[in-house]
């Protein structure tokens, strides 16, 4: 099941952020396409793939931003941080059997819709 | 868990990378093997090898960014330091006592593949289109670059 079909409007124009987006969908459609047979290691990892790929992008995103000279650098730093965190509680509700692998798809595609269209589309827009 | 297959999926087209990023396979492979030893000593060693010889890779990477004039080598840079902080940590770990084999070779799995096929994905086309402009200087450029980044580890200035 695609929960996520990427469209024009998620394009920030930079070719790079726009990749990485793309591959976060990826991950998002790989975890919602997990059914009940899927086995939990195969879940579990690309959640774990999923929260690696996001924390880099995170990075490479705040990196960016600081050498254009982005003025809300901080405010979103604490955003990507809050989200770090909130990946890391749903991997541990994850590996406790409280959440399963749609239920994840379906918080980190809400997630990524409001990080591509608020922060991000901002964000990059300025820093064109 | 099963050893790291390469494949042409892999293959960045950027000889002197590829090589690289296989030699890490290998360590990787190392890895997977002296953790079915159980030899306590031979797994630190394997871990400091490849994590040594990943950040001398990284920083020939950044270089060659650099020289490429790819304009995103700073985001790069800081994703690198990002994970070689995270292995450093792993690294103590290990050195504490904790056996954390298991999951700094998942870690390892995970992140070669990923790296490969989209980190670098994005500087490729920048790198090759330096070399082609710039062949001769860059040959040289390559040369001096690996002797003075990998020393005498680096196949290619064996």
């Amino acid at each position: 099941m695609t929960v996520v079909v990427w469209t024009r409007a998620f394009e920030t124009g930079i070719r790079e952020i726009d990749d990485q987006h793309r591959r976060l969908v990826d991950y998002i459609n790989e975890l919602a396409a997990a059914d009940t047979g899927s086995l939990p290691e195969t879940v579990g990892d690309v959640l774990e793939s999923a929260i690696d790929y996001t924390l880099y992008h995170f990075a490479f995103e705040e990196c960016l931003l600081e050498t254009r000279g982005y003025p809300h650098l901080e405010a979103h730093r604490r955003v990507h941080a809050g989200f770090a965190g909130d990946l890391q509680q749903m991997k541990q509700q994850f590996n406790a059997g409280r959440l399963d692998a749609r239920e994840l798809g379906g918080s980190l595609s809400r997630w990524l819709f409001e990080h591509i269209s608020n922060a991000d589309t901002a964000a990059t827009r300025f820093s064109q | 868990m099963a050893h790291l297959i390469w494949n042409d999926e892999l293959d960045t087209g950027i000889e002197v990378i590829d090589g690289q990023h296989r030699q890490i396979v290998d360590y990787i492979n190392h890895l997977h093997d002296a953790r079915q030893t159980g030899d306590r000593e031979a797994i630190g060693e394997v871990i400091n090898e490849l994590i040594d010889y990943t950040l001398s890779h990284f920083a020939f990477e950044e270089e060659l960014m650099e020289e490429a004039g790819y304009p995103f080598s700073r985001p790069h840079k800081r994703v690198h330091e990002v994970f070689t902080k995270r292995v450093g940590e792993y690294q103590l770990r290990y050195r504490a006592g904790e056996d954390i084999s298991a999951e700094l070779h998942a870690l390892l799995m995970r992140w070669l593949v990923g790296h490969i096929k989209n980190d670098d994905a994005a500087y490729v086309g920048a790198v090759k289109a330096h070399t082609h402009a710039d062949v001769a200087q860059h040959g040289g450029w390559l040369a001096r670059t690996l002797g003075r980044v990998f020393g005498g580890l680096h196949p290619a200035t064996r």
